[in-house]
């Protein structure tokens, strides 16, 4: 299953489970806040990792650039 | 499906609540590492990419390298995305299945994608050549 497929799924569990939740006596607030939480920590995941790939990019670009900069010692 | 991902759908078929979370911690330990491994192999293969580049002084194919490579990563962020959208979500699952609210049945189809996103991790570290924890 791909990353869609993946999140599609996810979906429609969950989708399933907020409204068996809501008939069960759930309230809404109770529901939304459990997706919240849920959204919220894959994303701040997601952001810690492209935060350390940013940097990684960062790093490897100065390395050409700085070498760039000081120039080919072998051309005239 | 792998060993791992089979394990953890024993795990789930024993349907209960403390066996699904002990799961979907172990899930979360690998994509833990998984994570660290990914973060410290593209730094060192970015640096090694750049370094060599700029000793050659072929500042144009090391830029090419480093875009390749930076596009070549990207399915390894969705995999880590999805795996960690679907950990994020387990314990509400469970806790609803416990509270009643859910069907404990619903926890099979649950590990079962915990499993999968996890498996979808591997394969796209593995494409790569990262080594898996």
């Amino acid at each position: 299953m791909n990353g869609i497929g993946i999140a599609l799924e996810l979906l429609r569990e969950l989708a399933e489970i907020c409204e068996d939740a809501y008939t069960k006596g759930h309230t809404s607030q109770e529901i939304s806040e459990a997706l919240r939480v849920h959204y919220e920590k894959a994303a701040a995941a997601v952001r810690s990792l492209d935060r350390v790939l940013a940097d990684n990019d960062a790093e490897a670009d100065a390395i050409l650039k700085d070498a760039k900069a000081d120039g080919d010692p072998t051309k005239p | 499906m792998r060993l791992w991902a089979g394990a953890l759908l024993f795990v789930a078929c024993a349907s209960s609540a403390d066996h699904a979370r002990q799961a979907v911690a172990t899930g979360e330990q690998f994509i833990s590492a998984a994570v660290a491994s990914f973060e410290r192999y593209d730094h060192d293969h970015q640096v090694d990419l750049a370094r060599k580049a700029a000793a050659s002084h072929n500042f144009d194919a090391g830029a090419k390298e480093l875009a390749e490579w930076r596009a070549k990563r990207a399915p390894v962020r969705q995999a880590l995305f999805d795996a960690q959208a679907v950990l994020a979500a387990a314990p509400s699952v469970i806790t609803l299945c416990e509270a009643g609210a859910r069907s404990k049945g619903a926890l099979v189809p649950l590990l079962a994608q915990v499993a999968a996103s996890i498996d979808q991790v591997r394969q796209a570290l593995k494409a790569l050549g990262v080594d898996i924890p």
